[in-house]
């Protein structure tokens, strides 16, 4: 188990965005979270990698409460916000080596990473530009390239094509799907769910303060606040009344 | 910004300041410790001898490691003193029998206390009386003084490092909570923080003991007397502890303010 949400609620003042939601992400699964603007989906997100304590129950992290991890459990996660986080004063460049210059990784090593992801996402001529002086759609690109670069085992990405075209967008989740192959847990929000199906693919949705499993692009009504992959349902699901 | 900075500014000069009158304070009450007080240090304990324990009386504060030095007047001798203070009833008092006079004696001690009460166990001997006591409430207040600019200097610090760190914090905040985001370690991001501080209180220091020394000097012209200056391992603690203190207060509060900075 990589992730466990027991009995998480969560507030902001009077407005109540999740109800005693439990909640489980195994490792080595993609997943996707659809909902509607608004439904909780960043909070849910926010609340996974610990920007967000819930107000009431508890969150597990591989084995421990995501309180007791220090904050360098969070280089085993590759964060995508909606909105641009980087250093607007600071090149391309710069930007994206950052998690490297935090691991220590050598300037050569990190030239040639860096140079792979822009040769890879098409964002090699913009190398020395600002990061202000980028597209919404470039800034994307180089958020995610940058919450990647370091391979990291969780993947974590609040609406990562929100600024793309089709075919952007395609290459973004097709570098997804290619670091779940080889091991990574992918879990993905969107309100533009993809287009392309996969049996290994587990549909997750959020409205009215709960995640619910979908089946078959569907929302099974008989799953409640309970998220699990869709083939270990039947051993995992707790039915709350 | 402009708010922060003139904090900032303020307060290292109360911090100079003083930085500054501590050191004076210091240096005055370790002039004062090492002259008048070095001078005048011991207690002086003026005892009336009864006749049948002159002899016991000798041999204790002979023996009495407490006792500095004694100065004994026989019966004789008082008379005599009496006669020299008193020259118009030097006639009256020349035809006395002697032993109408008291022997007694003046004797120096460290700790009258213990003296006094070594002369009730030993040899009841009631009349005595501490004749002069060194200058200690001089010294408590001047240390108390010390003691009290010492506070304030370290309470000065810590809110010049607390401003520093609200500056820095306002133009580092994004930098910070995406280094944060990605999981970067505190000491990594107050490593370069560290080096700009020691710089700045190091300048301030100096500026502290200047301001100490200039006044110094200043007293030394006004008050004559035998002033030592101040040895030059107390400048060196002085502004090795203020490093340290920095070194110690701003990371706990870097540390406290990294804490509340949102991720990414």
């Amino acid at each position: 188990m990589l992730f466990e949400f027991k009995r998480v609620s969560k507030n902001f003042g009077i407005q109540k965005i999740f109800r005693s939601l439990n909640f489980s992400l195994e490792r080595g699964t993609f997943s996707i979270l659809t909902g509607p603007s608004g439904s909780g989906k960043t909070t849910l997100f926010k609340m996974l990698c610990g920007i967000e304590q819930p107000s009431e129950g508890e969150i597990i992290f591989l084995g421990k409460k995501l309180t007791q991890h220090s904050s360098t459990h969070l280089k085993q996660i590759g964060l995508v916000f909606q909105n641009p986080r980087g250093l607007m004063d600071r090149t391309l460049f710069e930007n994206m080596e950052l998690p490297l210059v935090i691991d220590g990784v050598s300037p050569a090593e990190r030239e040639k990473k860096v140079l792979h992801w822009l040769e890879l996402l098409g964002l090699r001529p913009k190398l020395k530009s600002l990061y202000a002086e980028l597209s919404g759609g470039e800034v994307q690109k180089a958020e995610f390239a940058r919450a990647l670069i370091r391979k990291p085992r969780l993947i974590l990405a609040d609406e990562p094509t929100a600024h793309l075209d089709a075919v952007q967008s395609d290459l973004l989740l097709d570098i997804l799907w290619d670091h779940y192959q080889e091991g990574a847990t992918v879990f993905i929000s969107t309100h533009h769910p993809p287009m392309f199906e996969h049996p290994e693919i587990h549909r997750y949705h959020v409205a009215n303060q709960t995640v619910r499993s979908m089946r078959s692009g569907k929302v099974d009504p008989s799953i409640e606040t309970n998220i699990v992959p869709a083939h270990e349902e039947s051993s995992n699901v707790e039915v709350h009344h | 910004m402009l708010k922060f900075i003139i904090k900032e500014l303020s307060v290292l000069i109360a911090f100079i300041v003083l930085g500054g009158m501590l050191l004076l304070c210091y240096w005055v009450s370790d002039g004062f410790n090492r002259g008048i007080l070095a001078e005048y240090r011991d207690s002086k304990v003026s005892v009336v001898v009864p006749p049948e324990n002159i002899e016991n009386f000798r041999s204790m504060v002979e023996r009495d490691k407490n006792v500095v030095r004694y100065d004994f007047f026989s019966s004789q001798a008082n008379k005599g003193r009496l006669g020299n203070l008193y020259p118009e009833l030097k006639n009256v008092i020349a035809p006395l029998e002697e032993r109408f006079f008291p022997a007694s004696a003046i004797v120096t001690v460290k700790d009258p206390a213990v003296f006094l009460q070594a002369l009730d166990r030993q040899l009841g001997i009631s009349e005595k009386q501490i004749v002069h006591e060194p200058p200690h409430k001089i010294t408590q207040f001047l240390n108390g003084l010390t003691v009290v600019f010492a506070i304030l200097w370290v309470l000065t610090l810590i809110l010049v490092l607390y401003f520093n760190i609200e500056r820095i914090t306002a133009l580092q905040e994004p930098r910070w909570s995406l280094m944060k985001m990605l999981g970067a370690k505190p000491l990594s991001l107050f490593a370069p923080l560290w080096l700009g501080q020691s710089l700045r209180i190091t300048i301030a220091v100096v500026f502290a003991m200047m301001l100490a020394w200039f006044s110094s000097s200043q007293i030394r012209t006004l008050f004559m007397w035998n002033w030592t200056s101040l040895h030059w391992s107390v400048w060196l603690a002085f502004a090795g502890s203020a490093l340290m203190m920095t070194w110690f207060i701003s990371y706990v509060l870097f540390r406290q303010r990294f804490r509340r900075i949102s991720l990414g």
